[in-house]
């Protein structure tokens, strides 16, 4: 089952920035994940949230 | 690429989820006039100028407007139909004077993408705060559906990658 890839965050005080990406799962399932990034890897994780999508089954493992 | 989420209405709102990922939220500017609430013109302006300048800084980015496509109810009074109308139509033209553009979405549509059909109005609400954290505070009552819904249609158009 594919999951799409939902990026969203807010600043940090360290300069950094907190994301949540959750993944919804065509049947409506998600799953989250949390953490703090710096601007490179931020930019990073955007261009994969807009380019693939994942596997749920491989999330879950 | 920044993605302005709107539910059009007098307790609607506007989200901006700009290109960095980071999510905001608005509530429609509204006036009382002879004890009625209206929207707010002016301030509509003033804050559709504001979420354009915070976009403007993200310029190298798109900015695409999603505004909830709404359309009159049977049971709805005339001049209800008639005020919401004129509502809808100042919330289309002010995305268009900054935007130039906007795309209209059902509400089934983006409600179908977050797994919302057929759950109770709460439910939207209780996806934001899941999805946003860090606005929980400003989802926090029930009536906060109208931030909801703006944070969940932006979110829509999100993981539209911008397209309708």
């Amino acid at each position: 089952m594919k999951a799409n890839l939902l990026l969203i965050g807010r600043p940090s005080a360290d300069g950094n920035q907190l994301v949540r990406r959750t993944y919804i799962a065509s049947n409506g399932d998600k799953r989250h994940f949390d953490k703090s990034v710096d601007q490179k890897e931020l930019s990073r994780l955007i261009d994969v949230s807009d380019k693939v999508t994942a596997d749920y089954e491989e999330l879950l493992k | 690429m920044n993605i302005i989420g709107i539910d059009p209405g007098i307790t609607g709102a506007i989200s901006l989820i700009s290109s960095d990922r980071v999510a905001q939220v608005w509530d429609m500017p509204t006036i009382k006039i002879d004890n009625k609430l209206k929207l707010d013109l002016s301030e509509l302006n003033v804050l559709m100028g504001m979420v354009f300048l915070i976009t403007h800084l993200h310029r190298k980015e798109d900015t695409v407007v999603y505004i909830e496509k709404v359309h009159s109810m049977p049971n709805q009074g005339v001049s209800s139909t008639f005020k919401f109308g004129m509502t809808y139509g100042a919330i289309c033209q002010a995305a268009i004077h900054y935007f130039h553009s906007y795309v209209d979405v059902t509400p089934q549509k983006w409600k179908k993408k977050m797994n919302l059909l057929n759950c109770e109005k709460d439910a939207a609400r209780l996806l934001a705060i899941e999805l946003l954290p860090e606005l929980a505070d400003k989802l926090s009552r029930k009536k906060d559906h109208g931030r909801a819904d703006a944070l969940l249609i932006g979110s829509y158009g999100l993981l539209n990658r911008g397209k309708p």
